[in-house]
């Protein structure tokens, strides 16, 4: 049970580590990143509304991720946000754009599309990792329950 | 465990905001006007390029009036990613 949730613990602080530096680089270099968010082969009528969606969802998911009660929407949430990041670096990888764009976020655009995606697939894999113990988690806390309130 | 939980979170959340800060350009060049390299000279940017994926120089700037030209973004020069984008496919015949 301990393990289990030090293992819990330390998947959700990977997960912040990523979402909360993801989100404050494109916040604080806001500039940058709406001009990357320009360059991306998507309509650009999109660009106004993923500008803000995509820090705010990032930060609404590190804030999920703190809390034990919020805890699986919060790994729910970034097993989707990641892998649609993934499909998109694989769809980009694939050259299924005309062009291929600059990656976006801090030192992370450092990284090769390549490289992108094994990063996605570590935080993906994580996110999968989460919503199985957590699972767990809660339903041996369920039968627990169970089982004292039997004796009761 | 609440003490441990909230340790690894603290040093997660001040971790993630200091490298943050840290990784931060410390200049914006971009601020100044774009230049691009064609190979002869230096122009000026279009308004709507981007620098796709690539390690070289994309764009220069200069603040000295065109005496110097730095390099300030990295990546392939494109006059208009969006156009690349709006060509509609060719049709079968």
């Amino acid at each position: 049970m301990f393990k289990r949730q030090v293992l819990l613990e330390c998947i959700s602080a990977l997960l912040i580590l990523l979402f909360v530096y993801a989100s404050l680089s494109k916040l604080i270099d806001w500039k940058t990143f709406y001009g990357e968010m320009r360059h991306q082969p998507l309509p650009k009528s999109w660009t106004p509304f993923l500008v803000w969606i995509i820090p705010c969802t990032e930060i609404a998911i590190s804030v999920s991720l703190l809390f034990e009660r919020t805890r699986l929407l919060g790994y729910s949430a970034s097993l989707l946000l990641m892998g649609l990041f993934t499909i998109y670096t694989g769809v980009i990888l694939l050259h299924f754009f005309p062009y291929i764009p600059c990656s976006c976020g801090g030192v992370i655009k450092r990284l090769t599309w390549r490289q992108h995606l094994v990063l996605n697939l570590f935080f993906v894999a994580l996110s999968v990792v989460g919503i199985v113990v957590q699972r767990r988690k809660r339903f041996t806390q369920i039968l627990i329950t169970k089982n004292k309130n039997s004796f009761v | 465990m609440k003490k441990i939980k909230w340790s690894i979170m603290s040093l997660a959340l001040i971790f993630s905001i200091c490298a943050a800060f840290a990784t931060k350009p410390h200049f914006d060049c971009t601020g100044f006007p774009q230049y691009y390299f064609n190979g002869s000279g230096y122009v000026p940017v279009s308004a709507d390029y981007g620098c796709m994926q690539g390690t070289i120089t994309c764009t220069y700037y200069t603040n000295n009036g065109g005496l110097t030209y730095t390099p300030c973004t990295i990546g392939l020069y494109d006059n208009c990613p969006s156009c690349a984008v709006k060509t509609p496919p060719a049709k079968a015949k």
